[in-house]
């Protein structure tokens, strides 16, 4: 007896605040939150010394009056939600009463707030979690708190504080995100007196985009059309294929306005772009979100970074359609960027007034469909108008390849003529074409493996690719995972074009290849298939396997040499779904405008 | 060394040697061809070191000698020059000049030791054989050579010598083509060897119409000898798979064809196959067959043939090249396709000892 008391509620803010309050980057997301909460249209943030000396968050919202000033300091006093079951169906940002009895427990802090409609504001000074003073100011309508010293009283935790530069960087970053949810508010941020970021409010996502990240990060994006499913719907832009990056930093994914690192949309992600870029790069994302709160639990994480999704399947789904659909809607080479274009600066301290106009505001309904901005101008090459996006009642469940439209009109011009020039061979591997838009270099092997690709991916999902069966089987021993994955999926490699049966002993019997694998050593390949597979194998059954086999059985065919005349390679090329990369994201062609070469000759 | 020659012998001999060449060798001599002067003319020679090939042409011989040259330059002048008669003298230094009319040129050569020795055949066991029988065979037969370079057995054509017969058979694997010459030879002389494809094209042009071909063979080279040229190969090492196990048995359907036409039909209709994976499917009913060919958003080929046929109704699927190789190289009129079912080996045969076996394609659609 005696060991174990009930803490003081200092103590336990103290505690909390640990959790809440990492550093001073999570306290400036917490209070910029609760300005949300409060139906702010405009938020200033302002910080000294990486955030440890002063940070102060303003805002035009709703405010509070002198009983509620005084409330929303206690612990689990919250305007946000009121019974245990209004857990499962929270839309606002914080709701759990946590994070300002925390701050002040571990700060010099202080609260000015004015409703709309009073007169007087009124202001609240609290320092170590023992209010010193409440007292009616002049203010202007909104709240504002100031946070001074945080951890004065903590000496151990301020100590684990970064230098000023980084602890800026986070707070910096953590304004982006939230900015980037919350295209309509906007934000002011101000460090040591500077101004450092100044964003409008937007009334696109894509405006949006652009004032944080740049006119070049946002054309390498292309909108997803919006997709609708139970429960949730998903809107936003996506990379076009061939412009991965070595990190995920890119990847934004706001979930009922949210910033969030979520499993359940990178997988897919990866998945859908593993044959748009090359293996080891992610794509950039921005990605809106919108969940029926019940569908979602946030409460897992203090700082709500991660979620816990009751249905992550059925996103995951919705999140690949998605991306497929961006995928197979470009039709444009890849253009080798770092060579030519110089990278334009990134608008640091930007001002509104310099920016280019806004592409014209849609008349917002209120609905999600707020988010999904007009498409950014995008440029075909192969066809004078851009194709109409196909509409896709049912994104879900449809059966995945690629709306027919927009690839007839985009490989055929009218006369059926290419809309390359071949102008000849280069080296022993590339050729070079002639389009409308500049010289493009096109990878004979990458553009083999693509048509391969998806003739095998076909003709697997119309029962079966084509099989060659051999006039003297080949018998090939396995080794024993190897052979034990065979016998697993006979079935698989079957509907790939092999033919084989096992014949005892971890030996398997071939007696039929693919078809096209003209010149291939049976034992070999399906050695070299098998692992290929197997690396891949996670991928669930079906289309993932599918496009594993596909893929290992088209490299090994592309390395022998074909017959192929240049023109019928062209063409079979654009006639894929695909046709900017090979199936494992390599690009088959290159790019080089003719602004570019003049840049480079100096013209201009 | 000096000598006169007609400008259309020279080229003649030129055209039959120099496709031997290499034109990347790492021996410069390699690239040059071998000019000797013999008792009657010009002995021309080049080689690769895998084959050698030389042939004879008259030639008035003013000076007895020899000397190398490039074989590919030699060739192209020759080809340009004006008139028909050439004199050719060459130095000691192995500089060559060459006389044509008003055109003359110089070129520099390299010295005859430089080049590699012709093998000379000991042990040899030696056949005869009819020019113009082993030309039939080999065109019948060397378009089914494999050319998978990882399966070097099938890169070329077996020459099996048994049971006073001589078989030739080529394949890569999917196919499978036989030819048989009936001939004599000593129980001795039974032996089966296997002749690289580059021997194998430039056997084709050495060969002619009348004549008699002598066949050399010891234990790793080859020998082809015709009047006034001689081809010699490294053969193939390793074992030829056992063809005989994949000709099938009892055929159920026997249908005579028209080559002619079943060949134009099936090139038509493969117009419409994919490039890669392409198949044709042959569709059996009673005394008509329908050719067809589909891709998918491609579009789709029909082509129908009256034949006689009164089996059951049932389709297979071909490779159309494949069916295509042999009507193509097959002077006869009338063809005869043998069959099981679709998922057994087609067979094609004619009125002489000649077959093809073909795989059929699984396919889907």
């Amino acid at each position: 007896m005696g060991k174990i008391r009930v803490l003081a509620d200092e103590v336990a803010s103290q505690v909390a605040a640990g959790e809440v309050v990492e550093r001073p980057a999570s306290l400036v997301k917490e209070l910029v939150e609760n300005s949300l909460d409060a139906g702010a249209g405009r938020i200033w943030v302002e910080f000294q010394r990486g955030g440890a000396r002063q940070v102060t968050v303003r805002d035009d919202g709703c405010g509070m009056d002198r009983e509620d000033a005084l409330l929303c300091l206690e612990r689990h006093a919250t305007s946000k939600i009121r019974q245990g079951i209004d857990l499962m169906t929270v839309r606002t940002m914080g709701f759990r009463g946590e994070a300002l009895p925390s701050i002040a427990s571990v700060s010099h802090f202080r609260l000015v707030t004015r409703e709309h409609t009073a007169d007087m504001g009124v202001e609240v000074r609290v320092s170590g979690g023992k209010t010193e003073d409440v007292r009616e100011v002049g203010a202007p309508p909104g709240t504002q708190i100031e946070v001074r010293d945080l951890f004065f009283n903590l000496p151990a935790r301020r100590k684990f504080l970064r230098g000023e530069e980084t602890e800026s960087a986070h707070i910096v970053h953590g304004i982006e995100a939230i900015a980037l949810a919350n295209p309509k508010v906007a934000f002011e941020c101000r460090r040591d007196g500077k101004t450092v970021r100044s964003l409008p409010q937007a009334k696109e996502l894509a405006v949006r985009i652009r004032d944080l990240y740049g006119q070049d990060f946002l054309d390498r994006l292309d909108e997803i059309e919006q997709v609708v499913g139970e429960g949730f719907a998903i809107s936003g832009y996506l990379a076009r294929p061939g412009q991965g990056r070595r990190d995920r930093l890119q990847q934004h994914v706001i979930l009922n306005g949210r910033p969030i690192v979520c499993a359940a949309v990178q997988q897919p992600l990866r998945e859908a772009y593993a044959d748009a870029i090359p293996r080891g790069e992610h794509p950039p994302a921005v990605l809106v979100i919108e969940m029926d709160p019940e569908w979602v639990d946030c409460n897992v994480h203090p700082a709500k970074r991660e979620v816990r999704l009751r249905q992550p399947d059925l996103l995951k789904r919705a999140v690949y359609e998605a991306a497929r659909g961006v995928i197979t809607r470009t039709r444009r080479p890849v253009a080798p960027a770092p060579v030519f274009a110089p990278v334009p600066p990134r608008p640091e301290t930007s001002v509104p007034a310099a920016k280019p106009a806004p592409p014209a505001p849609e008349p917002t309904a209120p609905s999600r469909r707020a988010f999904a901005a007009p498409a950014p101008q995008v440029d075909f090459v192969l066809t004078p108008e851009p194709p109409p996006p196909a509409p896709r009642p049912e994104p879900i469940t449809e059966a995945l390849p690629v709306p027919a439209t927009p690839r007839e009109t985009a490989s055929t011009a009218s006369d059926g003529s290419l809309p390359y020039r071949i102008l000849g061979g280069l080296g022993e591997r590339y050729l070079v074409l002639e389009g409308d838009e500049g010289m493009v270099l096109l990878d004979e092997a990458a553009a083999a493996e693509r048509i391969l690709f998806e003739a095998l991916v076909k003709g697997m999902e119309s029962g079966g690719a084509a099989c060659q069966h051999l006039l003297i089987p080949a018998l090939c021993e396995l080794p024993a995972r190897e052979f034990a994955w065979v016998i697993e999926h006979l079935a698989d490699l079957r509907e790939a074009g092999f033919s084989l049966d096992p014949f005892g002993n971890a030996t398997v019997r071939i007696d039929g290849l693919p078809a096209g694998l003209e010149n291939t050593d049976p034992a070999r390949l399906l050695n070299e298939v098998v692992n290929a597979a197997r690396a891949t194998g996670k991928a669930s059954a079906g289309r993932g396997l599918r496009e594993a086999l596909a893929r290992s059985v088209s490299r090994l065919a592309a390395q022998t040499p074909t017959r192929r005349f240049p023109e019928r390679l062209v063409r079979d090329l654009l006639r894929c779904a695909l046709p900017y990369a090979s199936p494992d994201g390599r690009p088959t062609m290159i790019q080089f405008s003719f602004a570019e070469l003049a840049r480079k000759f100096g013209r201009r | 060394m000096k000598f006169s020659v007609t400008k259309e012998a020279l080229l003649d001999g030129l055209q039959r040697i120099q496709n031997v060449v290499s034109t990347r060798s790492t021996l410069p001599v390699l690239t040059n061809a071998l000019l000797e002067t013999t008792e009657t003319g010009l002995r021309l020679t080049t080689t690769d070191l895998e084959v050698a090939i030389r042939c004879e042409i008259t030639a008035q011989v003013e000076r007895p000698g020899a000397t190398t040259l490039p074989a590919r330059r030699l060739a192209a002048i020759v080809r340009e020059l004006p008139s028909s008669e050439i004199t050719i003298e060459t130095d000691a230094k192995n500089i060559s000049t060459l006389r044509c009319g008003s055109s003359f040129f110089k070129i520099f050569g390299l010295a005859k030791e430089e080049f590699p020795a012709f093998p000379s055949f000991k042990d040899a066991k030696t056949y005869s054989i009819k020019q113009h029988d082993l030309r039939d065979g080999l065109r019948k037969t060397s378009y089914a050579i494999s050319v998978d370079e990882t399966r070097y057995v099938l890169n070329g054509i077996l020459f099996s010598f048994k049971d006073n017969k001589l078989t030739l058979v080529a394949t890569d694997g999917r196919r499978l083509a036989l030819f048989d010459s009936d001939m004599e030879f000593p129980q001795s002389h039974e032996r089966d060897f296997i002749v690289p494809t580059k021997a194998v094209t430039e056997i084709q042009r050495l060969l002619g119409e009348e004549g008699e071909v002598q066949i050399s063979v010891a234990e790793n080279l080859v020998s082809f000898e015709v009047a006034g040229g001689q081809l010699v190969s490294k053969l193939v090492e390793g074992n030829y798979p056992n063809y005989r196990q994949v000709i099938p048995g009892e055929a159920k359907e026997r249908i005579t064809l028209e080559r002619e036409a079943f060949l134009t039909s099936i090139r038509r209709v493969s117009l419409l196959s994919s490039d890669k994976t392409s198949s044709v499917r042959l569709a059996f009913s009673k005394n008509n067959l329908d050719i067809t060919a589909n891709t998918p958003e491609v579009g789709e080929a029909r082509e129908s043939m009256a034949i006689v046929y009164r089996g059951r109704d049932f389709s297979i699927a071909f490779n159309p090249e494949f069916v295509i190789d042999p009507l193509r190289n097959l002077p006869n009129d009338e063809i005869y396709l043998e069959l099981i079912d679709e998922m057994s080996p087609g067979v094609i045969k004619i009125n002489t000892p000649f077959l093809y076996v073909l795989m059929p394609m699984r396919v889907s659609v």
